[in-house]
């Protein structure tokens, strides 16, 4: 069922849930399913309502100490029912298998789990976010010293609203209680402070606050807002609950963002070719992975894009004169062997990439943040990288010539308009087998607290350079089993 | 319409800072001329490049190069 926080009985939250589940976004859902398919109790809190409203938004809203700024933080997640992914973009692809490794490159990098973990829940994980089939990645390049792997973006389209997908199913639902409007406002430890005995919630129009007992709880307010949520219930522990390393909202993550050039090709491009490189390739260089994208900007961004490109009529054009358009800068004779260059990669790991509270509050008397986001030299590089040695395959072989950007070349600054971040927000609370390098451990429990967990990708302990909602349904669906192996 | 806009799910644009430092050690690590030197399928340095355009041995003779 679903129901208004606002209208709550006096006797609603008497009894414990066997879970109680706090964010209803893709993992929070996708866990509540889990759990609720099982049999389980399960109670999944949302701090919004079915819309998006000014006084829920308002609460995302914090500051920027990287200079220059990152996304407005109101603008970048959602907050309501089906969380961000109300505006998801829809491209998801698996880590690769080498992302749960250490890179020597990367100070602490490597994960407790590996890609085998995860694969058990890959199908799944693409039924629920209705994914265009899996095919053979395209390849332009060929030939067999392929230390560049053609790699696929599968897309979600129209773009999973989890809210609207799965609000008849949880209105059914006997097993899972979902509350609106309800927003987690403290955590409570219990009298030998080893577990939550209760979470705390308020709505907005009602000034009392109402508390919410379960024997396990699940964080699942995405990466910005889980470390907010563990650094403001600090009542019994002053540093915030699982933050005895100071790790806590460190390490943030994203995916730098950037066009690298444009390309033309001997053969026609018929769909978005995308390239990543081999771990020797990664360690050879001394950079992290990446996704290089060969496509046209304009229309993989559209919302129906799936990877196939606008066909084009047969080109009757040769190479020569394709290249000599491109370098005069001219129209191109046929669009299809003309296209643009661009790279997502891994972030490298720096405990300077944070979030942290700051003294504005929100309307719930709740510590706002700031999140600092900077791109390091290893960034810059792998992203240079990237482009070097796909231009360099693509003459090597006569496959086609790329024209690498001239800032990036020339090593000029990156400014607003040469790179970004995806709206990918990671690592805050990065998972170890480590209680000093880690916030939670190989099952996403917070390492100091007995029944506490983390869904999202603020577990991820690396970001590899593959959108993140793929790997959070497959880590909320993993976190699902487990829960229920310990409530068994 | 903010709210609207944030739906439609519209892109901001944010800027990126590094510092000083970082950067003139990401400029000296620009990889494409060690890559050129290295490249497996033709003769070390036959790459080239032209106004960021990384161009094969020949293509100099049969292309107009401002």
């Amino acid at each position: 069922m679903i129901e208004d926080a606002e209208e709550r009985g006096e006797e609603r939250f008497t009894q414990p849930f066997d879970v109680c589940v706090i964010g209803a976004g893709p993992a929070g859902i996708t866990l509540a399913r889990r759990l609720g398919a099982a049999g389980f109790h399960v109670g999944l809190f949302e701090a919004g309502g079915f819309e998006l409203t000014a006084d829920s938004q308002d609460v995302y809203r914090g500051s920027n100490t990287g200079v220059p700024a990152y996304y407005p933080l109101d603008g970048c997640r959602l907050r309501y029912f089906g969380g961000t992914s109300n505006h998801w973009g829809g491209w998801t692809r698996p880590l690769d298998a080498w992302d749960f490794t250490p890179n020597p490159h990367n100070a602490l990098s490597g994960w407790p789990i590996g890609k085998a973990d995860l694969d058990p829940y890959a199908e799944e994980a693409a039924t629920i976010l209705d994914l265009t089939p899996d095919r053979p990645p395209p390849d332009l390049l060929g030939g067999t010293k392929a230390d560049l792997l053609p790699r696929l973006f599968r897309f979600s389209r129209p773009a999973t609203r989890f809210g609207e997908k799965y609000r008849g199913e949880l209105e059914a639902s006997k097993t899972v209680d979902v509350f609106l409007n309800a927003n987690l406002v403290d955590m409570r430890l219990d009298a030998d402070g080893r577990n939550i005995a209760e979470a705390v919630f308020r709505s907005y129009r009602r000034p009392e606050p109402f508390s919410v007992r379960a024997r396990l709880f699940a964080l699942c307010l995405g990466g910005l807002e889980n470390p907010r949520a563990l650094l403001n219930a600090n009542g019994e522990r002053p540093a915030g609950i699982g933050n005895e390393h100071d790790l806590v909202g460190r390490y943030f993550l994203e995916h730098p963002h950037a066009p690298v050039g444009r390309i033309v090709t001997r053969d026609p491009l018929t769909w978005m070719v995308v390239y990543s490189p081999t771990p020797a390739l990664m360690r050879e260089k001394g950079v992290l992975n990446f996704g290089l994208r060969i496509g046209n900007f304009d229309q993989w961004n559209a919302p129906d894009f799936t990877g196939a490109l606008q066909a084009e009529p047969p080109c009757t054009t040769d190479f020569d004169a394709l290249l000599q358009a491109a370098i005069d800068g001219s129209a191109p004779p046929c669009p299809a062997h003309v296209g643009d260059v661009f790279v997502a990669c891994e972030q490298e790991l720096s405990a300077d990439n944070r979030v942290r509270l700051i003294d504005e509050r929100d309307r719930f008397g709740l510590r706002r943040i700031a999140l600092h986001w900077s791109v390091s030299a290893l960034d810059l590089k792998t992203l240079a990288t990237a482009a070097a040695e796909v231009a360099s395959r693509f003459a090597e072989r006569d496959r086609g010539r790329m024209q690498i950007i001239e800032w990036l070349r020339k090593g000029e600054s990156p400014t607003p308009d040469r790179i970004w971040g995806g709206n990918h927000h990671m690592g805050t609370t990065r998972m170890s087998g480590d209680a000093r390098h880690g916030v939670v451990d190989a099952d996403c429990r917070i390492h100091s607290v007995g029944n506490l967990y983390c869904g999202g990708s603020s577990v991820f302990a690396t970001s590899g350079h593959a959108n993140p909602t793929y790997t959070i349904v497959e880590l909320a669906l993993r976190l699902g089993d487990h829960l229920q192996a310990r409530l068994r | 319409m903010r709210y609207r806009r944030l739906r439609a799910g519209r892109h901001v644009t944010q800027r990126v800072l590094v510092s000083r430092r970082s950067l003139l050690a990401w400029a000296a690590a620009l990889p494409f001329a060690a890559h050129a030197a290295s490249a497996p399928d033709l003769a070390p340095g036959a790459l080239e490049m032209h106004d960021g355009w990384v161009l094969r041995p020949g293509d100099r003779a049969r292309l107009k190069l401002r």
